[in-house]
């Protein structure tokens, strides 16, 4: 026997990234992809040369490249994710790698790496035929690598997605990005494309500070977001003492801080700042309020070690839903006082009350959700996707009543769906209410439901307390035993 | 110190109580059969010590460690087979063996002498360049083995590794643990096929409805007393057959249960060994010729069954008494 082709991989690469570029590249899904886009690039772009007059055979060339490479970015390849855990936990693999040195992170981040790498490795094929298109003229070059790098990233993005939500274990929630991407081919090209494509190739060539800023931007979300996605994966598969969601909280609170204190310093839109908080605030928050009510002696050690505050800030950072609800009232606090103290302290433009009643819409809608959550959860794995699953409801019944309110010409009547918090999203953009009415309404449901939440919470965090006094009496010991 | 030692161990998932205050110990190097029936706590107890769940109370420890304040230091002492795992598509044994071997932290010229060292050990040389998702249940169950003994673990945990097995591989797996028993590990293996952990096991552990109910080596569970008590004997005579029959009607305490060639099956209604001595010696007073006389030995089904009915009728589950820690790791 020869061990000598194991060497096809060095030892410093991640040994999940080994194995899953092993399978991977032997996977009919990638393969026949990968085949079929070079075949079909090399037809298309020479049979549209060929027939296609010369004026507009450029702009046809990258049209023809773009779209499929969109197909195989944002869509093919992140779907390859849609499994990739829960394959792994159905077939009692995850357990077995968890006593490995491999962490749960390297596990997701090994998974989406090879995907993103298979991506990559398509990007690298396609410059042939930008070489090829570039033969047509009109090309602008800049603005069309930035373009094809924005989509490699959102790719990045939408695979970590995919990969972070595959270890549920409920397809619906699997699936639940589908919507998203749906909303990306139905929004997105319209919206880019609508001074036509040469004019958002202009912008991508980042000529002006607005685009440059707006494109990093972009980016940073972007990235934040994938980061997101694989941190929830890797709590999802995580064997049940390691604590992950501690750092992602930090993290999270850091950028509240900074967004806050950003927002203060600076004369930015209220608006846009709103909109900044939202997109920190939305991840951070849904996989607080949603994590395993469960403490184990090592997750609450390193707290202890830390005194009078390290037991303070287990009340908010510690993992499990019950310090989540603390860790979102605190981080909900900081961005609406944020909010408000930038809007009093300058004559930069107010937040629309439009835009008030849907980010307080928003946040009902998830502290709605979380609540019932946690009133109906049995099981602690299914906790997320119970969250999921009563947000889901909660959309549906202020979709129904909507529609048929407004078939009905009878839209007053959706003050008696105000509890559901999602309701408010129409009220705010229909002429038929008073903004600040509706507004008011919107932040007593969301106290209510808060309080309610916090009291939910407060109970739970007390069922803490034998783990808390073995810890305490664990840590009392000289030392752990050696090995 | 044991190499695996639990105390008062609870585990509920929700209303349902797992395991319910299972205490018990190992001895470092000797092999130890877990028995029970399906939902007993078997799993969960295993799973417990591999640091793959939690207690809801109690301690677990392996080699002194404890499984929930240290599961790192822990999982690089145990190798841990789970009654079933799948394999991965468009990977080779050779790679299967080499991924795991990476994640373990072998590097470079070490990394392949270990697989080459499992490969060897458990035949998996001939299948090197097989799909791994393309072997046969005896074949994974190799292969899975194979995992579990890459980072050469001093306890093995084994949750049903016969289960589904033909003849031919339960013989080969068989061979491949008595091969590690010598080598000096500690092997907790559960299983249904009793005979076969009577055969390998140094101890025996039944579990029933989450309680350890027996512990102690398969030699004392076969020469144990039935669900009431009593122990059978064979008696045979020289003469006429008939004789252990008539004089069994008029002892007290002494039941005869079917003739045999020359004699036959008496149950005496006690344990105590001397009890026995004094009816083979009212037999001789009383003029049988006894030729052979001796204890009945059960299978183990018949044990865990009786220890099973015992519970069942309210009595104390441990007839024989557990062999103590020392006499065990004599033993192995």
């Amino acid at each position: 026997m020869s061990l000598t082709h194991l060497t096809d991989f060095p030892d410093r690469l991640s040994p999940m990234l080994v194995k899953e570029l092993r399978q991977g590249m032997r996977a009919k899904s990638f393969t026949l992809l990968f085949l079929t886009f070079q075949g079909l690039l090399a037809f298309i772009l020479l049979t549209a040369g060929a027939a296609t007059s010369s004026d507009d055979a450029g702009t046809f060339a990258s049209g023809v490249i773009f779209i499929m490479f969109a197909g195989a970015a944002l869509f093919i390849q992140p779907m390859r994710g849609v499994s990739a855990l829960s394959s792994e936990i159905s077939g009692n693999t995850i357990e077995m790698m968890a006593l490995t040195r491999l962490s749960a992170w390297l596990i997701v981040f090994g998974k989406w790496i090879a995907i993103v790498s298979q991506t990559a490795l398509i990007l690298v094929t396609i410059i042939p035929f930008l070489i090829l298109r570039y033969f047509f003229g009109g090309m602008i070059l800049a603005g069309e690598m930035v373009f094809l790098g924005l989509m490699f990233l959102t790719s990045m993005a939408l695979t970590a997605i995919m990969v972070g939500l595959s270890g549920n274990s409920t397809k619906l929630v699997r699936m639940l990005p589908i919507l998203g991407f749906i909303f990306l081919v139905g929004y997105v090209p319209d919206f880019l494309f609508r001074d036509g494509f040469k004019s958002f190739m202009t912008f991508c060539t980042l000529a002006d500070s607005e685009s440059r800023l707006i494109i990093a931007s972009y980016g940073i979300f972007i990235i934040y977001i994938g980061w997101c996605a694989l941190s929830h994966g890797t709590s999802v598969i995580a064997p049940i003492s390691e604590n992950h969601s501690t750092v992602r909280r930090l993290i999270s609170l850091g950028l509240v801080i900074v967004t806050t204190v950003i927002g203060l310093c600076y004369p930015v839109d209220l608006n846009v700042l709103a909109l900044v908080f939202g997109i920190i605030l939305a991840p951070a928050v849904v996989t607080a309020l949603t994590e395993p009510s469960v403490l184990l002696p090592p997750m609450w050690k390193p707290f202890l070690r830390h005194g009078l505050i390290g037991r303070v800030a287990s009340t908010v950072l510690l993992p499990g839903w019950p310090s989540g609800v603390f860790y979102a009232t605190l981080v909900l606090s900081i961005s609406i006082g944020g909010l408000s103290l930038a809007g009093s302290s300058r004559s930069s433009p107010s937040l629309m009350p439009e835009n008030s009643i849907g980010a307080l819409g928003c946040i009902g809608g998830i502290l709605l959700a979380a609540l019932l959550a946690a009133i109906f959860t049995k099981q602690e794995s299914r906790r997320f996707t119970n969250f999921m699953v009563f947000l889901l409801v909660s959309i549906l019944f202020a979709v129904i009543p909507m529609i048929l309110t407004s078939i009905n010409n009878h839209e007053k009547y959706l003050w008696f769906f105000i509890w559901n918090p999602p309701v408010s999203l129409f009220m705010a953009v229909s002429n038929g209410f008073i903004k600040s009415e509706v507004l008011a309404a919107v932040v007593i449901v969301d106290a209510i439901i808060l309080m309610m939440l916090l009291v939910t919470a407060g109970s739970a965090f007390r069922g803490y307390r034998r783990v808390i006094e073995e810890a305490d009496a664990e840590l009392a010991k000289p030392t752990a035993p050696s090995t | 110190m044991s190499a695996l030692k639990v105390h008062n161990l609870y585990r509920y998932f929700g209303n349902l109580q797992a395991v319910n205050g299972v205490t018990f110990e190992i001895p470092h190097g000797s092999v130890c059969g877990f028995v029970g029936s399906n939902g007993a706590g078997k799993t969960t107890t295993m799973r417990i010590l591999a640091t793959l769940d939690y207690p809801t109370l109690g301690s677990a420890e392996v080699c002194g460690i404890n499984v929930v304040h240290h599961p790192a230091e822990v999982r690089r002492l145990i190798g841990w087979m789970p009654d079933h795992f799948g394999n991965y598509e468009h990977m080779t044994v050779l790679e299967y063996l080499d991924f795991y071997a990476r994640a373990l932290g072998y590097k470079g010229k070490e990394r392949r002498q270990r697989i080459q060292e499992v490969m060897d050990f458990t035949d998996l040389v001939p299948l090197a360049e097989r799909f791994s998702n393309k072997l046969s249940k005896g074949m994974t169950q190799r292969l899975g083995l194979g995992r579990a003994l890459l980072h050469d673990p001093q306890v093995l945990i084994m949750d049903e590794p016969a289960a589904g097995l033909d003849p031919k591989a339960r013989v080969e797996l068989k061979h491949l643990i008595r091969v590690l028993a010598k080598e000096g590990k500690t092997i907790f293996i559960s299983s249904h096929i009793l005979s076969e952990l009577g055969e390998m096991c140094d101890s025996l552990l039944f579990i029933d409805k989450g309680r350890i109910v027996h512990h102690g080596d398969a030699e004392t569970l076969r020469r144990g007393s039935d669900t009431l008590g009593g122990v059978l004997y064979d008696v045979q005579v020289d003469g006429k057959p008939n004789s252990v029959s008539d004089w069994c009607v008029l002892q007290p305490n002494v039941e005869f249960l079917e003739a045999r060639k020359q004699g036959g099956r008496i149950r005496i209604d006690t344990e105590d060994p001397t009890k026995a001595a004094d009816v083979l010696a009212r037999m001789i007073k009383d003029g049988l010729r006894i030729t052979e006389f001796h204890r009945e030995q059960r299978n183990l089904e018949d044990a865990f069954i009786d220890i099973i009915g015992r519970l069942e009728a309210g009595k104390p589950a441990v007839a024989p008494p557990p062999l103590p820690a020392e006499e065990l790791m004599v033993k192995s």
